[in-house]
């Protein structure tokens, strides 16, 4: 692992970026399991009910749909781990910052200025293992902080929230 | 305070439309659907009754005591836009609607209000809120004799309707129009009705909208406020200051860049056509647009000779991503080659089988030359520049887009890279704004990631130093 993805004894980046709680692996897998299940069951079907009009190629066709099936379950068992080692966020008084990806990265920044409404939100695998992402609406969009554990999460609508606020009352 | 109340006339559409909706329930529910409609206009006539609009000294107060009661309270200074329009009806009633949008990104197409009055009351109460909203003070009358900044004929609107529109779109159009006039000449009735219903769904419906809503363009501004007027049937007005633009586009189409010209076009929320886009110059010569961009809003003009191609080295994630691209139409030309029996499915279409053999050819030949193609023209195309107050995304390929994006205006800023843009250092850089029609993003071409950060870099220093200032927003 690089330089720029090791953390202090406080959980942060040389660069003061924070990343994701080793428990998020597990969300990501479950959720990647159910995503599996779901994918694995329209491809059992299609392997054993090959459609007519492919009939006469049912060999090539059953063949396609393993090497596919493959494909998508190594991405889904590598994804989390590329997932969980590049996912770091940085939140300063006047902007947040996340960078994550698994084949595309990306480095959002979302000026605290911009925010409109900061939201937690709990799907029921992330509440299985006390995780929450932060929902940050701006004008233009919204990013979303994912995996957090439920108290970084808190904390970070919280502050989030007073900055939101105390940007207000400078104005008024 | 006198408040003011809807023009009976909205009570009559709404009538209308209830009587044909109660009309259509018939077949389904038989004789309850008289009930349902009696109640619905009841509902109206109480909602018509009970709604009443204060125009405050500083915002506009709505009062609705029907079933639900509301208390709407809309600042002057938030708004965006106060629109004047006049359907049909409204025509042959003497009246015209006044709506309200502000500054939000819920719903920016909707108004957050409206009031149909007598068309002279409506206009002067119009002229009332314009000294309010835009600090504009000046009468119908004047308005009308101010010339417009450009002068738009019936056919720059007629091109506009044809040619604005997407390239792929016109190039559809095109297709379904020849094999129309194909099947014809060759007399296939069931052919024939099948483009030409998919060509006047595509294309024909689209062309007469943009005429009906363009027809009669006038465009000007006096000091920060620009007015658009234009409209056939229904007459469309819209003011809006200079300070709620969030980004300029000139906008070149294949097919407008063959003829030389351009349509420039502004974001502003709740200002858009059908389309989303708010336009200032429907398709003029490009000189014509170049103009008309420094003298309606030059605040967006700043000096680009700084603006960078892309590097050279990203032709090869575009090529290589356009080809991905082709992967699907090259299987489908091959597998057709290979299995598809056109005789088997029909005896009568052996006839097609010499066409088919073209159309299989042009699915494997056709998107690798346009993969490679559509690579080369967008590198030729795009390019990127910072200024003091404005940053410059050139994007697209053979339809490409001039973005003159205000820094202030940014709401978020994403710079990505993919596996093979990584290699060569490259990244594209997305500004996430609130539009005319909602949330939209401007996506870059392919330039060093370092180059691309400047952008976030300069929205955050902006806001640090104070160059930003909100209240020049309001």
């Amino acid at each position: 692992m690089s330089d720029e993805f090791k953390v202090d004894s406080e959980g942060f980046t040389s660069d003061g970026y924070r990343r994701l709680e080793p428990s998020s692996l597990k969300s990501m897998y479950i959720g990647n399991l159910i995503e599996f299940t779901i994918v694995a069951l329209l491809a059992a079907v299609a392997y054993f009910y090959v459609p007519g009009f492919v009939a006469p190629h049912e060999e090539i066709t059953r063949m396609t749909i393993l090497v596919l099936m493959a494909v998508f379950t190594v991405y889904l068992l590598v994804g989390p781990q590329v997932f969980y080692r590049r996912y770091r966020y940085r939140i300063d008084d006047d902007k947040l910052e996340i960078r994550k990806g698994i084949l595309v990265i990306s480095h959002k920044l979302v000026p605290v200025e911009r925010i409109h409404q900061v939201e937690v939100s709990r799907g029921p695998v992330n509440r299985m293992f006390g995780l929450a992402n932060v929902n940050i609406t701006t004008a233009g969009g919204t990013a979303v902080l994912e995996y957090l554990t439920d108290d970084v999460a808190e904390g970070v609508a919280e502050r989030l929230n007073q900055c939101v606020v105390s940007l207000l009352r400078e104005r008024e | 305070m006198v408040p003011f109340r809807n023009h009976p006339i909205v009570l009559v559409k709404n009538v209308i439309a209830y009587l044909v909706l109660g009309l259509s329930l018939m077949f389904v529910m038989g004789p309850s659907a008289f009930l349902l409609t009696f109640a619905l206009v009841m509902l109206s006539v109480l909602w018509w009754l009970r709604t009443l609009y204060y125009f405050e000294e500083t915002e506009l107060h709505v009062v609705r005591d029907t079933v639900f009661k509301n208390d709407t309270h809309i600042q002057y200074s938030k708004l965006a836009t106060v629109d004047v329009r006049r359907s049909l009806l409204d025509r042959l009633a003497g009246t015209a609607m006044l709506s309200f949008t502000i500054n939000s990104a819920v719903n920016p197409n909707v108004s957050e209000a409206s009031l149909t009055l007598k068309q002279d009351i409506a206009l002067k109460l119009r002229d009332k809120l314009s000294e309010k909203v835009f600090n504009k003070s000046m009468t119908v009358e004047e308005d009308m004799n101010i010339p417009s900044e450009v002068k738009v004929s019936n056919l720059d609107i007629v091109l506009y309707a044809v040619f604005g529109q997407s390239s792929l779109n016109v190039l559809w159009g095109f297709a379904f129009l020849l094999f129309s006039l194909f099947s014809a000449w060759n007399g296939e009735l069931e052919a024939f009705v099948g483009s030409i219903t998919m060509l006047v769904v595509t294309n024909v419906i689209p062309w007469v909208t943009v005429i009906l809503r363009y027809c009669n363009y006038r465009i000007y501004r006096v000091a920060d406020t620009i007015t658009v007027e234009s409209g056939l049937i229904s007459t469309y007005r819209t003011s809006f200051k200079i300070n709620k633009i969030n980004s300029v586009g000139i906008r070149e189409t294949f097919f407008a860049k063959l003829m030389g010209r351009a349509i420039l076009e502004a974001e502003v929320v709740g200002v858009a056509d059908s389309t989303g886009r708010p336009v200032l110059c429907p398709l003029k010569p490009k000189s014509d647009v170049e103009r008309l961009f420094r003298t309606i809003v030059p605040e967006f003009v700043v000096d680009m000779g700084n603006a960078v191609s892309q590097p050279r080295s990203a032709m090869v994630p575009m090529v290589m991503y356009n080809l991905l691209y082709t992967v699907p139409f090259m299987v489908a030309g091959i597998l057709a080659y290979m299995y598809l029996d056109l005789s088997a499915l029909h005896p009568s279409w052996t006839m097609w089988e010499p066409y088919a053999l073209v159309v299989e050819f042009l699915l494997v030949v056709g998107p690798l030359v346009l993969a490679v193609a559509h690579a080369v023209v967008a590198q030729r195309e795009r390019s990127f520049a910072m200024a003091d107050d404005m940053f410059l995304f050139v994007h697209g390929a053979f339809d490409s887009v001039s973005q003159y994006i205000n820094y202030d205006k940014v709401q978020m800023v994403d710079v990505s890279s993919s596996p093979l843009s990584r290699r060569f250092g490259l990244s594209r850089c997305m500004v996430a704004m609130m539009s005319s029609m909602g949330f939209r993003g401007f996506t870059s071409g392919y330039f060093p990631t370092e180059v691309l950060e400047k952008v976030g870099a300069e929205v955050m220093s902006r806001i640090k130093d104070g160059r930003y200032d909100h209240r020049r927003y309001y």
